[in-house]
């Protein structure tokens, strides 16, 4: 087994598809940042602005939009005129530059909406809100906020913060990322079936040799990523690693902005792995790096599309994949609303792994190992 | 020449890779056509309840107002009776045409509608564009919903002066035409592109594995690429095949619309309190220039993959600089930096072709210059360079295409 | 026609081809016997083009050569080289690869049913290339080549792997082609079949070609110049030297032993034929030294480091 891994590394390390990968990784951090910058992310003050606009256009779906507010308007009517306002707070605060009580009035809002939630006639305007859900995990941060006496707010071209988005955004590109990556696996050794037929190793050794290869590259893709944003480190500064952000593990929690991370880092790591198994299996079957590609396009967006596939199937692996998503709580959401968490996802991740090993080891043989 | 068309030609289509791009776009046509083409849902819509709720609520406020003593009265409610006073009228026409079915006069008096709330609206507190707009927190709301009211008010109008038939599918948007209208409008112009760039990504390289028998083939280099490029030309206009059969079926549904029907170009340099903001094309030249921006950009991203393979030898380069090509406009694109930055200057910025030639580019950007002519000169300027290039590199004694 | 004038091809400090003139004049068939790696393959990428030489030039008809990509073009119209077995296309079958060569130099199509059934390849051709045996594919592949009709064919290793019979039929698809008035350049190491139908042969030595009418006088020639006895005794040897002091013996490193005659005068053969029969030694034959024990009194030799004029060892 060893010898294995001895051949496949000096195999791969001249290979240099692994380096495109590898700058690829670094181009998309650096992209990343230039996205920042172009889009104003997390830019309150803009944000804020258009949150204006939705609680005007809200209550223009009243009734009659000018009419003079003569008190007799129903609760729900009167919350969202409160809202209005409270959200101009908002903007004020920021304008001048005091977070402080821009956490206050966020608190404020967030409570208005909760009561929102029980009030008649909610479902008219519910799709111009924040879900439940959403409204709980920002209730939740900026009561933490507030608790803690925070004055401040994150810059995102610092460290801590910029990983903390940069890992609240990659869910959704990871997994195509490492379809590419290893949409050609075996295949190459196809090409050269004399050699590797021969070879006294046992296939599924010889196999699983070749994931640990894949997966050492991919290790090293992560810990590109901390690397290429330690110029933000040097020029902007570290940044709040407990920073506080809302995840969904069955209830609103808040966790800290290190924790998400090194969560974050477990799900690619596992996303890999089984992603690398699949493409192995499909190699086998379809021979052809681009069909394989387009299987793993198709299963990965089909969740994605139609999402009422997930309350059908559940404990599909591929409803997990954009963990982002799923730690954001998106599923909760959706029309079917589907009670799915990381936790599950990571069970059936492992599940599918287990499974897929299975595969590899009782069917395929040597015999396996052909030309296109 | 024309064996090596023939050998290439054969090879592309029998690629399981091709094949299977050219399925899974008529499955994607098929889905869109059947399953969500259906569910299309405009924010611009002959709602009649809606008019009506508007109308009667207002009208009910405007009776109730009469003959009252406006003296001591918040000056909000004069205005408001003035406004309305103004708008019922018109709402009130739209109602009695759709009941009478005069599809004419409500489009005459629709455009009105909307040139006079677009002018209350805008930038005005007190009232308000359709929530719709507001959907997902969208911070250019009022922005979009300024463009979309204009724009309404100049399809209208130019429906009220139609000499075809008007039908609901026309105002909506829905005939086949239309929906193909829209659609090059948002996203099917990338869909295209990156299957352009997929067709022809292995192109060069599929030839890697068999040099001893492609080697002494007696044609020359440079001409292989021609030959090359020419079959993934053929290729990419063959991706339309599933899509003309899509706009068929729908054209079976909704109507299949005529080219005569109206494709508001946006223009920046009316003044919207007077001439609104746009001007006329009619659909038929909407779609005439789409296509040739959409074939100028196939025919660069095809050149542009060539010289990519013959310089770097890899099929992830390949995708990568494509890639880079088609979304390369996102880098830099954010509302309103036009105004700044040379944008119109980069043949990026011209990926969404539907979008240039309407204009809404230059609104988005907030730049006069994003412009079909401009766009196809860069485009046509960049195929022309990175040919010659491509070329030039074939033409060198060291150059093997094979090695 | 085909003239090959003062080529060197160096990687670094080997020196593969070294200085090598010839010419090749149409009808001819060319073999080259070498071992491995000493520049069998090399001169012939280099008169595809696939290799530039260090120094010299290849002319072709018409003063044409490789000067430039147009020039290329029009030698490979004429010019072919015998493709690998391991670059066909697996999902294609025989026939289409050789429709493929025919349409590519514009040859008669009828020339494909000629050559698959002149191969016995009918049962076959039709079937997808990667069903197929090293055998049927290497015969694929000449049968490519056949069908493309140039004026010069090469070929490299063209007989590996193929049976006896084969061969054969190879042979005499290659003697026709010849008498077309082709030139074929073969790079072979089944030495008899070469000897029996090149004309001219030519070993590698130190970059240079040699031929073999040099190494030996008359080589091609067919005289009883030479009387070859599998493994003598010693003795027998020595009785012969002492009986026939004219005669030159020569062992050669494979067991044979060669006895070279000043003529084919009869009284000699038969006198000498008595000695041996006498003496019970039955494997003998009569005829000029082959191939192969050229090639082993050659490249023996120098594999062993001996002095360079000195190629021959002699027993005295």
């Amino acid at each position: 087994m060893l010898r294995a891994l001895k051949v496949g590394l000096v195999i791969e390390r001249a290979n240099r598809k692994n380096l495109v990968a590898l700058l690829a990784v670094v181009m998309i951090v650096f992209g990343f940042m230039f996205y920042i910058k172009a889009q104003a992310v997390g830019n309150q003050l803009v944000e804020k602005k258009g949150d204006f606009y939705s609680a005007q256009a809200i209550l223009s779906k009243f009734q009659i939009k000018d009419a003079s507010e003569t008190g007799d308007g129903s609760d729900l009517y009167k919350n969202l005129v409160k809202q209005k306002s409270t959200i101009a707070l908002q903007i004020a605060a920021l304008t001048m530059d005091k977070q402080s009580m821009y956490y206050e009035t966020s608190l404020k809002l967030a409570e208005l909406r909760q009561e929102a939630f029980e009030l008649e006639g909610y479902e008219n305007v519910a799709e111009l809100l924040p879900s439940k859900l959403q409204n709980s995990m920002d209730y939740l941060y900026f009561k933490r906020m507030v608790d803690e006496g925070k004055d401040t707010i994150s810059d995102l071209f610092q460290y801590m913060p910029f990983l903390l988005f940069f890992f609240l955004h990659v869910g959704a590109g990871w997994y195509i990322f490492i379809s590419f990556h290893t949409s050609s696996i075996l295949l190459d050794d196809f090409e050269h079936s004399s050699i590797i037929k021969g070879f006294p190793v046992r296939f599924d050794h010889y196999i699983l040799s070749k994931c640990i290869i894949t997966f050492l590259s991919i290790v090293i893709s992560i810990l590109l990523i901390f690397i290429c944003a330690i110029p933000l480190w040097i020029l902007n500064g570290l940044g709040n690693p407990l920073e506080p952000v809302g995840i969904y593990i069955g209830n609103a929690t808040l966790i800290s902005t290190i924790q998400y991370i090194a969560m974050s880092v477990g799900y690619m790591i596992l996303i890999s792995i089984f992603v690398t198994l699949l493409s192995i299996i499909l190699n086998v079957l379809l021979k052809n790096m681009y069909l394989t590609l387009f299987v793993h396009f198709i299963l990965f967006f089909l969740p994605m599309i139609f999402p009422s596939l997930i309350s059908l199937l559940p404990y599909n692996p591929f409803n997990f994949m954009n963990f982002n998503d799923i730690l954001l709580g998106v599923p909760v959401d959706l029309a079917k609303p589907v009670d799915i968490t990381m936790n599950l996802g990571l069970i059936i991740i492992c599940i599918s792994i287990i499974l897929m090993l299975f595969v590899i080891k009782t069917f395929f043989s040597t015999g396996k190992i052909n030309r296109a | 020449m024309w064996s090596y068309f023939k050998f290439e030609f054969k090879q592309f289509f029998t690629n399981k890779k091709n094949v299977a791009i050219y399925f899974l776009l008529a499955f994607a046509t098929l889905f869109y056509v059947f399953k969500i083409a259906p569910t299309y849902n405009p924010i611009e819509s002959v709602d009649y309840d809606e008019i009506e709720a508007r109308y009667l609520t207002r009208q009910e406020f405007l009776d109730h107002m009469e003959g009252q003593d406006l003296h001591n009265v918040h000056p909000s409610v004069i205005y408001a009776i003035e406004i309305f006073k103004e708008i019922n009228p018109i709402d009130k026409g739209r109602l009695d045409a759709l009941d009478e079915g005069n599809f004419k006069k409500y489009a005459d008096l629709t455009s009105d509608w909307y040139f006079f709330t677009n002018s209350i609206t805008y930038r005005n507190e007190a009232f308000s564009y359709n929530s719709k707009y507001f959907i997902k927190n969208n911070k250019y709301a009022e922005d979009d919903a300024f463009y979309a009211y204009l724009e309404q008010a100049v399809r209208y109008d130019s429906y009220s002066k139609a000499d075809y038939e008007l039908s609901l599918e026309i105002f909506e948007q829905r005939t086949a035409l239309q929906t193909f209208e829209r659609l090059l409008k948002s996203v099917l112009p990338i869909i295209l592109i990156v299957c352009v760039l997929l067709l022809s990504i292995d192109i060069v390289k599929k030839d890697q594995r068999h040099p001893s028998i492609l080697k002494g083939f007696p044609i020359s280099d440079w001409k292989k690429l021609l030959v090359k490029m020419f079959v993934a030309l053929l290729g990419s206009v063959v991706l339309f095949v599933p899509l003309i059969v899509g706009i068929f079926i729908i054209g079976l549904q909704s109507g299949f619309g005529n080219f005569n029907l109206p494709s508001p170009v946006y223009a920046a340099h009316l003044d919207w309190r007077v001439d609104g903001k746009f001007e006329m094309m009619t659909l038929g030249t909407f779609l005439g220039q789409s296509f040739i921006l959409l074939f100028t950009w196939f025919i660069v991203m095809i050149n542009v993959v060539l010289l990519c393979s013959i310089i770097f030898r890899s099929e992830m380069v390949n995708f990568a600089v494509g890639l880079f090509l088609i979304f390369g406009e996102n880098f830099y694109s954010s509302r309103y930096v036009g105004y700044f930055w040379d944008v119109q200057n980069y043949p990026t910025s011209y990926i969404q072709v539907g979008q240039i030639i309407s204009k809404r580019r230059n609104f988005y950007y907030m730049n006069n210059q994003l412009d079909f002519t401009l766009g196809l000169q860069l485009l046509l300027g960049l195929a022309g360079v990175v040919i010659f290039l491509m070329i030039l590199i074939a033409l060198n004694r060291r150059f093997k295409l094979i090695k | 026609m085909l003239e090959v004038q003062n080529i060197t091809v160096q990687f670094g400090e080997n020196k593969v081809l070294n200085d090598i003139s010839m010419t090749f004049e149409q009808g001819e068939m060319i073999g080259l016997v070498a071992p491995n790696g000493t520049g069998k393959s090399t001169l012939m990428n280099v008169l595809m083009n696939y290799v530039k030489p260090t120094k010299g030039k290849v002319v072709f008809k018409e003063g044409l050569s490789y000067s430039n990509k147009s020039n290329e073009v029009k030698i490979h119209q004429f010019v072919s080289m015998m493709p690998d077995q391991s670059d066909l296309y697996n999902h294609l079958s025989g026939r289409e690869h050789l429709k493929m060569f025919a349409t590519m130099w514009q040859s008669d199509l009828k020339l494909i049913d000629e050559t698959i059934e002149a191969l016995n390849m009918g049962h076959y051709v039709n079937k997808k290339t990667g069903t197929y045996s090293l055998g049927m594919r290497q015969r694929l592949c000449f049968a490519m080549q056949i069908v493309t009709n140039t004026e010069i064919m090469m070929m490299d290793e063209v007989m590996n792997g193929l049976d006896p019979n084969n061969v054969e039929i190879i042979s005499k698809i290659l003697v026709k082609k010849k008498a077309e008035g082709k030139i074929i350049i073969i790079a072979s190491h089944l030495l008899d079949n070469l000897e029996k139908y090149a004309d001219r042969i030519f070993l590698f030595n130190k970059g240079k070609l040699v031929n073999t009418n040099q190494v030996i006088e008359g080589f091609s020639q067919a005289h009883i110049k030479t009387i070859r006895v599998k493994n003598m005794e010693d003795h027998t040897k020595k009785q012969l030297r002492e009986l026939f002091p004219n005669l030159e013996l020569q062992t050669l490193t494979n067991g044979m032993s060669l006895i070279h005659l000043p003529s084919s005068e009869a009284s000699l053969l038969s006198s000498f034929t008595s000695f041996l029969v006498e003496r019970n030694v039955v494997d003998f034959a009569f005829g000029k030294v082959t191939l192969n024990d050229l090639y082993s009194m050659y490249y023996h030799e120098d594999s062993i480091g001996d002095s360079q004029n000195n190629h021959f060892n002699y027993e005295d």
